[in-house]
């Protein structure tokens, strides 16, 4: 299936672009899309996921055609 | 009202609430004043360097609205100290710079059941939430591991942004309409003009309100 990736801020993007096209086996999960895209296992966990403006858990089923957005905590103040 | 750290967002949020008449602000924060803070803390001056944070916004807060009482704590917000501000304060505004501190904050919210608004800047990227324990997702729901950081400085129009949409998510809140943000994160990054306000589910696995 196809899946449309968005991606926010510049950390996030190891091919340092905003967006991809990433192709994934049916039903595959958040996680295994973040595989997919090559992030370091270490870093998986601090990424936030969001589909039709909502967060996704890293468990979530992925849908054909779906935009993912991907983004990551922000601390200072 | 308290308001915990008088850096970028802190700042800007307090101008904005003694601005609007708010009668008592509370102002915690044990920082002292530095030159890099100046591009955005907007309380300060030069000749305010080397002085402490809260004290100066406090004077300067008395100065802009006289009728308001302004109190500050020169103080780091911890586990120790936190139930006791948020047992003061109507409303508690997440001005902080670590998530640390946050988490602590966000602990203290959902054992006392006491709304707060968390705002977080970085570059040109915002985010803010209003977080209503036992009704909305709490921040650890919304962010449960926090790292990645990079030391990206914050461009002050990004702190006064976001800053601006807390100071009128505590505006509603008081006078008793819903927030625009409640249980949900505004993504904001000024770098592109995109901004999005994304649903943020309670996690019934969230270690800190998943039982409640």
């Amino acid at each position: 299936m196809k899946i449309e990736v968005q991606i926010h801020g510049n950390m996030l993007k190891p091919r340092g672009v905003a967006e991809e096209i990433i192709i994934l086996d049916e039903n595959a999960s958040v996680a295994e899309l973040l595989r997919e895209m090559g992030y370091l296992p270490e870093h998986i966990k601090y990424i936030i996921a969001v589909r039709d403006a909502i967060m996704l858990k890293h468990s979530a089923t992925l849908r054909d055609g779906d935009i993912i957005q991907l983004s990551i905590p922000i601390g200072g103040g | 009202m308290a308001i915990i750290g008088v850096g970028g967002l802190g700042c800007t949020v307090a101008k904005c609430l003694a601005g609007a008449g708010i009668g008592r602000l509370e102002l915690i924060d044990d920082g002292i004043i530095e030159l890099s803070n100046l591009n955005r803390q907007f309380l300060y001056r030069f000749n305010d360097v080397g002085f402490p944070k809260a004290e100066i916004a406090a004077k300067r807060l008395s100065e802009q609205n006289p009728f308001a009482e302004i109190a500050f704590s020169r103080t780091r917000i911890t586990e120790e100290n936190v139930i006791e501000t948020f047992a003061k304060s109507s409303l508690v505004i997440d001005c902080l710079d670590n998530f640390e501190s946050r988490y602590i904050v966000n602990l203290a919210a959902v054992a006392i059941g006491n709304p707060f608004i968390h705002g977080a800047c970085r570059g040109f990227e915002g985010r803010a939430m209003t977080i209503v324990p036992n009704k909305t997702a709490c921040l650890k729901c919304a962010i449960p591991y926090a790292s990645m950081e990079s030391n990206t400085p914050i461009i002050g129009s990004t702190a006064v942004f976001v800053a601006s949409i807390q100071a009128s998510e505590a505006v509603r809140t008081l006078v008793g309409l819903v927030p625009a943000l409640e249980g949900k994160m505004l993504f904001a990054d000024l770098s592109m003009m995109r901004f999005e306000t994304v649903s943020i589910p309670r996690d019934s696995e969230c270690r800190i309100c998943g039982r409640t």
